[in-house]
């Protein structure tokens, strides 16, 4: 994976911004990826590099899914996630808290900024929440700069 | 644009064979008619009832708000049914002491009260156990206040008859709701429904509120019906203040129909009897069930909680299955819809006489498993459990174990597992897989 910044072309001699994010999204199948699926119908502005990996729940996701995102090139990470009290297997976006809340940790000792991992609730009919979520953590990211953290 | 992280493998799993057998926890209404449903289906069932009666918490009421039939004639109807249905049998005076084992491998304990046990083995559990009520204490002494329930009596009791209490005739009713238990309808539709029955006896009938929940069906209607005939309707914001004058009781309420907060007035309510609505609880007795069921429990200590993901009934484990007042308390129809409900799902499950587990779904490597419990702990469908894989406890590290030398290993049981992936995540020696 190559860095973003490195190879912007310049089209039509336009500036590009120097920067454009590399974003991974988890998404739950009950919510996030109906919610993602809506956005693409509804054709709405999304970041470029975008990446959406669907999980059975959000509980299935490891700390280490997400330090390794981090790791492999992405520079944020947001976990799509039903609302507390609605996962179907109960519990899994409680489980999920306490391990984003144990990779924040993580990112903390080794100097990593925690906005670039979060974890946003949704519902399945959230496809314009999902949208603009992203363009905003986007903006955001950008604001941050590129992810030190990343081996590329 | 989709990147999957599951294993690519998907596992072929065996059926799980299901007998045409249902135990039902709880005998009132809702139990007795899930158990009839099922009977006529030819599935036999077991009743299991904690009290010497039949009946449950529908005891209490008399009348049906949407149908002029009595409610204890028609549950006789239903008892007497059940009593000589060859499919049925009701263990009175029974509890479940122990479940074990997964869908299709259910072990039920039962004791009975003479000390009795006996042992079942049920391929579906229906959790029908109700609520308790509480009166509500809105005066210091009790007099010419009383509860729903109880009113429901009097009301039976004089059925052509105007209405007397403790001897005295009364000629004016104020029933106060939403003073406990402001999420439920129960209180609207009992109060409505007998104050219809009141209005008819010469009564004059006042309802104090803060909400009417007439979404029920059929309550719409019933509420026309009352105002047309003369019931008034009071809305409060601030409880009701009730005083005990030399007749009777006065209801001082805040008239809300001014928009202008400086020109409302104090109603007072001249009334010779008062009638609250009982508080609706979870019964006590339902955590110690849901120890032996492994169920979750939701606010209050009601089994589940509202889960926009589920089915109503629908419990965290497969094959058990929760119906009527145990669940949120509700209006007879309601519960009742809810049994048929446990009909049509039970019926699925049943109809093909086995269960063959769908993908995803995880799988324990026996290697690699230390014997955590980590899992075990977690899984939120209790479909984990530790298994003995050898003779005798031999140690080893987890990368140098084989056959001679496994001896414990936590296993998922196929038929159980939602496949939902929290204990693949979870497994700190990562020996679980999901396949999908």
């Amino acid at each position: 994976m190559g860095r973003a910044d490195e190879k912007q072309p310049e089209i039509q001699g336009e500036p590009m911004s120097p920067f454009e994010p590399k974003i991974v999204a988890f998404c739950c199948e009950q919510s996030g990826v109906p919610a993602a699926e809506m956005a693409k119908t509804l054709k709405l502005k999304m970041p470029n590099h975008l990446e959406l990996v669907p999980v059975p729940c959000s509980g299935r996701i490891e700390t280490l899914y997400l330090l390794k995102a981090l790791e492999g090139g992405a520079d944020g990470v947001v976990v799509f996630a039903c609302h507390e009290e609605n996962c179907r297997y109960l519990q899994g976006n409680v489980r999920l808290k306490s391990r984003v809340g144990y990779a924040k940790q993580i990112m903390g000792k080794i100097g990593l900024e925690q906005e670039r991992l979060e974890i946003f609730h949704l519902a399945t009919n959230s496809g314009v929440k999902f949208a603009e979520f992203l363009i905003q953590k986007a903006d955001q990211l950008e604001q941050l700069g590129p992810n030190p953290g990343k081996i590329a | 644009m989709y990147q999957t992280i599951y294993e690519s493998k998907s596992i072929t799993l065996n059926p799980v064979v299901l007998k045409s057998e249902a135990l039902i926890i709880g005998g009132g209404i809702v139990g007795m008619t899930v158990a009839r449903e099922l009977a006529r289906e030819g599935v036999q069932v077991v009743i299991v009832e904690k009290g010497e009666t039949l009946g449950g918490g529908a005891r209490d009421l008399h009348f049906f708000y949407d149908r002029p039939a009595d409610v204890q004639k028609w549950m006789g109807d239903l008892i007497s049914t059940l009593e000589d249905g060859g499919n049925i049998h009701v263990l009175k005076g029974a509890k479940l002491k122990r479940l074990d084992g997964q869908l299709g491998r259910f072990q039920a304990l039962i004791r009975t009260s003479d000390g009795r046990e006996k042992t079942l083995s049920p391929s579906v559990v229906v959790v029908a156990t109700g609520c308790i009520t509480r009166p509500v204490e809105a005066m210091s002494d009790g007099n010419r206040c009383i509860g729903s329930a109880e009113m429901e009596k009097l009301l039976a009791e004089s059925r052509d008859m105007p209405l007397a209490w403790k001897g005295q005739p009364v000629k004016t009713v104020t029933f106060i709701l939403d003073l406990t238990n402001d999420d439920i309808k129960i209180h609207t539709v009992n109060a409505i429904k007998q104050a219809v029955i009141l209005q008819e006896k010469g009564c004059r009938i006042a309802v104090v509120a803060r909400d009417l929940k007439v979404s029920v069906s059929g309550m719409e209607l019933l509420y026309r019906q009352a105002r047309e005939k003369g019931v008034l309707f009071f809305k409060y914001d601030d409880p009701p203040v009730l005083s005990h004058t030399d007749d009777g009781i006065s209801v001082e309420v805040q008239d809300m129909t001014a928009l202008r907060k400086e020109e409302r007035e104090v109603v007072s309510l001249l009334s010779d009897l008062v009638v609250i609505g009982e508080t609706f609880a979870a019964d006590p007795e339902t955590q110690e069930l849901c120890r032996v069921l492994k169920l979750r429990t939701g606010a209050g200590g009601a089994l589940m909680e509202d889960n926009p993901q589920f089915l109503r009934v629908m419990s965290n484990r497969r094959g058990i299955f929760l119906a009527g007042a145990c669940r949120f308390p509700q209006v007879i129809t309601e519960s009742l819809s809810e049994a048929h409900a446990v009909v049509q799902e039970v019926r699925a499950l049943l109809h093909e006489g086995a269960y063959t587990p769908e993908n995803p779904i995880a799988e324990v490597d026996t290697r690699k498993c230390a014997v955590c419990y980590t899992c075990v702990r977690l899984c939120p469908h209790a479909a984990i459990g530790v298994e003995r894989c050898g003779e005798r406890n031999v140690y080893a590290a987890p990368a140098e174990k084989d056959e001679n030398t496994l001896w414990q290993a936590a296993r998922i049981e196929p038929a159980a597992c939602f496949g939902c992936g929290i204990c693949v995540a979870e497994c700190p020696a990562r020996a679980i897989t999901l396949y999908h």
